[in-house]
């Protein structure tokens, strides 16, 4: 198994060379390892790996196929660092519960990815462990949270991997990597020994390379069938709903161009385009920072009694913000996200699936996160979220697949969001799309 | 009594920006009549 040939396996594919026994479990996770290896010096993706003469599985469905995880899973016998300082020598004695489906199912876990301490961030320049390098131009960020999970993704080293989203932690780095990543219902996916953020906001679920790896993976960590057989590549009378509001204000010229392509695409292909107006949004970001910021520093108040130095300035501040609110204004913002859940039910009555730009810009240089983009003032790590916080706040599921590249070859990502436990359809949308438009096939140079 | 909890009490700046950030952006959310709106369910089964 070359290099080449890792880069363009599919999980899909990786599992039937598995399970045809074309090639052995020991040698495709050597091959893989050893991609790690060289790659990971300067990338930055995984903050552990795991030496697979340990641990190699064969167990069906997944034959030993090599994936990772986000550190912030726990794995039985590994540290779950999150990221931090805070937790070292933090050694789990159990299996997260999404972990140890994929266990189960065969999958061989060959690391932990790197991510933006503790998840509360988006760029993955993680002071601790380094910054997790775009696959497309390493002089940019991966995105974040998990930052490091889908540049592994997207440079094959590993064919799948397991992220947390509270505001848009696997959409983005998904987006900005040029793989899928898909935040499912809230509470589809079990969070436990998952190291929490806001447990009224955080979602795991997968990130992988096409759609069908992303319902390979939904299928086992949930135990429910019925996503794979979902893409059925007919969208036919599918109804899109197409904001008239705030998702598709202040793009990018390419990030403009490549939605409005998309848009066309899903139209052809028999969907049925309806405008819409999104409830919500003027107050959906009070929502989510009233909610995300006192369940956070709740989590970590008594490491920041003791530790507080051991954190990075940029978590450290957002942490501590938290303790200086007001219970009132977090019981008047999950009465106000029950409200906005309500109406967006009443939405998705009208449309099966709300399509928006993932983000707004594509992966920004690392020296230019915290700058304006564009005419300002917003940052362009603040635009980074802007179009995907919303869907935790209201928890629908929500996937991001690629929709194009910028004359600069950097990715770009469409998200398609659904109606609760509706998967099945974002999944069938997304992966019609993906065929259509043959954009996953392409893979970053190194 | 503390009006805030933990034990340590300096907020660093960048806290301070993220807490005006957040008192910015509440102006709105209490601007909203939510009537007899109940809270959101905050946990979810496994």
């Amino acid at each position: 198994m070359t290099d080449a040939d890792i880069k363009k396996l599919t999980l899909a594919d990786a599992v039937q060379l598995l399970a045809s026994q074309k090639i052995s479990p020991p040698e495709l996770a050597a091959a893989v390892v050893s991609r790690i290896d060289r790659l990971n010096p300067e990338m930055r993706a995984f903050i552990t790996v795991i030496p697979p003469e340990n641990s190699v599985q064969h167990a069906p469905p997944l034959h030993g196929v090599p994936l990772s995880v986000k550190d912030l899973y726990d794995l039985k016998g590994v540290p779950t660092t999150a990221g931090s300082k805070v937790f070292a020598g933090r050694t789990p004695k159990e299996d997260a519960t999404a972990v140890k489906n994929l266990k189960d199912a065969g999958a061989l876990i060959v690391g932990k990815t790197n991510l933006h301490e503790f998840a509360f961030g988006v760029t993955t320049i993680n002071p601790h462990y380094g910054v997790a390098r775009n696959p497309w131009d390493p002089a940019r960020i991966s995105g974040g949270s998990s930052g490091g999970s889908a540049s592994a993704v997207s440079l094959g080293m590993g064919f799948g991997s397991l992220g947390t989203d509270t505001g848009g932690s696997i959409r983005i780095p998904a987006a900005l990597c040029g793989i899928v990543g898909l935040k499912p219902t809230y509470g589809r996916v079990s969070l436990r020994g998952v190291v929490p953020l806001s447990w009224s906001l955080d979602h795991a679920g997968p990130m992988t390379r096409t759609v069908q790896d992303a319902a390979i993976v939904i299928e086992i960590i949930t135990g429910h069938s019925g996503y794979t057989g979902a893409l059925t590549g007919n969208i036919s009378g599918v109804r899109v709903g197409i904001p008239n509001n705030y998702f598709y204000e202040r793009l990018a010229l390419p990030v403009e161009k490549a939605i409005d392509q998309a848009i066309r695409s899903l139209e052809k292909l028999g969907a049925k385009i309806i405008r819409i107006d999104v409830p919500g949004i003027a107050i959906h970001r009070a929502i989510w920072l009233q909610i995300a910021s006192p369940e956070a520093y709740s989590y970590h108040e008594r490491y920041l009694n003791k530790h507080a130095p051991l954190y990075g300035a940029d978590v450290r501040g957002r942490l501590e913000a938290g303790r200086a609110l007001l219970s009132i204004d977090y019981v008047r913002a999950q009465r106000a996200r029950t409200r906005v859940k309500e109406e967006c039910r009443r939405l998705l009555e009208q449309v099966d699936v709300i399509v928006t730009p993932t983000t707004p810009i594509a992966a920004p240089r690392i020296e230019d996160v915290n700058k304006p983009w564009g005419t300002g003032p917003e940052t362009a790590a603040a635009a980074l979220t802007r179009f995907t916080r919303f869907f935790n706040v209201v928890g629908l599921p929500a996937i991001s697949i690629p929709c194009g590249f910028t004359t600069e070859d950097l990715p770009m990502g469409m998200q398609i969001a659904g109606k609760p436990f509706d998967e099945f359809t974002v999944l069938r949308v997304a992966h019609a799309y993906e065929q259509a438009a043959g954009w996953t096939e392409r893979r970053p140079a190194i | 009594m503390p009006n805030e909890s933990g034990d340590h009490t300096e907020l660093t700046p960048e806290a301070l920006d993220v807490l005006q950030d957040i008192q910015d952006e509440t102006k709105r959310l209490r601007q909203i009549d939510l009537a007899e709106t109940p809270p959101a369910a905050v946990f979810h089964a496994d």
